[in-house]
């Protein structure tokens, strides 16, 4: 070895080294966590929107198929009808279902919900409107709020608190619309 | 310490110091400008995914009120034709929206212009209107350009969408 008169590295270079390089890596792996922070929070708020984007969809094809909205209110469920498909949103256990209307008041035995497991619906208004002489029935305007399962995550306001540790996992999307009647 | 001494260099002149830093500034600054670019376009196509869909829940309000009340969305629609005659609520109204939270929703606003009424012939009770068209006009301050309108930096966006309505069993 001594022949090659390799002088090697001091403890001193060496140490320098081993900073710079742990400190390039510190930095790798802060940014590698922050992009699955950020993608994770990307898929989570991609479903919900489509969640709701899909409820929207379907509300607006029943209600260019119906000429009626009726609304009413059993405790702290809220019904909503369009022609024979009636909605029911319970505000106590924050969901939302899907059946068959009769008088739109007591939901029917094929009542579905809407949301699956780990979302829940934060809030669903449904405002009838007329037209300027208030004969005919025009639609209603429609707001719907559907959010993550995960309310330790969730401020007094029903947003999500970005603070949070596990806070990729949260979202809440709101959707504000209008559906008209076009049916018979 | 003598040792170390002895093997120290020249080192670097202030000409390569200079121009060392400048290249490493060049790429920040250039960097910076990316970013900031790439916020402001995000920020931009999220106020225009917004104002589409404004646009759309407009032409969804018009088109259920010619369906439903083809007369009386005749008879309500005012005969100057630059006025706006929706606001995003379901009433005809006369005259254009001013930005306010109170309407469609803090910094926009939604006109329906009535652009053509198209008869057979000049349009009077012996020629009824046949189709009706609509230029739905969503405007907004938009919050990527500046924070205030104080600043000077204030840039109004819009986008527009047209809407034909006709009475039911007309072509």
């Amino acid at each position: 070895m001594k022949r090659f008169d390799s002088k090697g590295f001091t403890i001193v270079e060496l140490l320098m080294a081993m900073a710079i390089f742990s400190f390039v890596m510190v930095i790798v792996v802060v940014a590698f966590t922050q992009l699955m922070r950020s993608y994770r929070q990307g898929v989570t708020s991609q479903k919900t929107q489509s969640l709701a984007r899909e409820i929207i969809v379907d509300m607006t094809r029943i209600a260019h198929e119906s000429n009626e909205i009726k609304t009413d209110t059993t405790g702290t469920t809220s019904h909503f009808c369009l022609g024979n498909v009636q909605y029911n949103y319970n505000s106590a256990a924050n969901t939302l279902s899907q059946g068959n209307s009769a008088d739109c008041t007591t939901p029917d035995a094929s009542s579905e919900d809407l949301v699956g497991d780990g979302y829940q619906v934060l809030d669903f208004q449904a405002e009838p409107k007329s037209n300027a002489s208030n004969t005919v029935q025009l639609g209603a305007n429609i707001s719907l709020t559907i959010a993550t399962e995960t309310d330790d995550l969730l401020t007094d306001t029903n947003a999500c608190n970005p603070a949070l540790a596990g806070s990729q996992f949260c979202s809440v999307t709101t959707i504000n619309t209008a559906v008209g009647l076009r049916g018979e | 310490m003598l040792k170390l001494r002895k093997l120290n260099q020249r080192g670097d002149t202030l000409v390569e110091v200079m121009i060392a830093v400048a290249v490493l500034s060049a790429i920040l600054a250039s960097s910076y400008t990316l970013s900031s670019y790439a916020a402001r376009l995000g920020r931009s196509s999220k106020e225009h995914t917004q104002a589409v869909a404004y646009a759309q829940q407009q032409a969804e309000i018009i088109q259920s009120y010619a369906i439903r009340d083809w007369e009386g969305l005749v008879d309500i629609l005012p005969v100057n034709n630059t006025d706006s005659h929706f606001n995003s609520d379901w009433e005809v109204r006369s005259g254009s929206l001013t930005y306010s939270p109170n309407e469609v929703a803090a910094n926009y606003r939604v006109n329906a212009i009535l652009t053509n009424r198209t008869c057979d012939g000049v349009c009077a009770v012996s020629n009824p209107i046949k189709q009706l068209t609509f230029h739905i006009e969503v405007d907004w301050i938009s919050a990527s350009s500046g924070p205030t309108e104080e600043d000077g930096s204030i840039v109004r966006d819009s986008t527009k969408l047209v809407v034909k309505v006709s009475p039911r069993g007309n072509e």
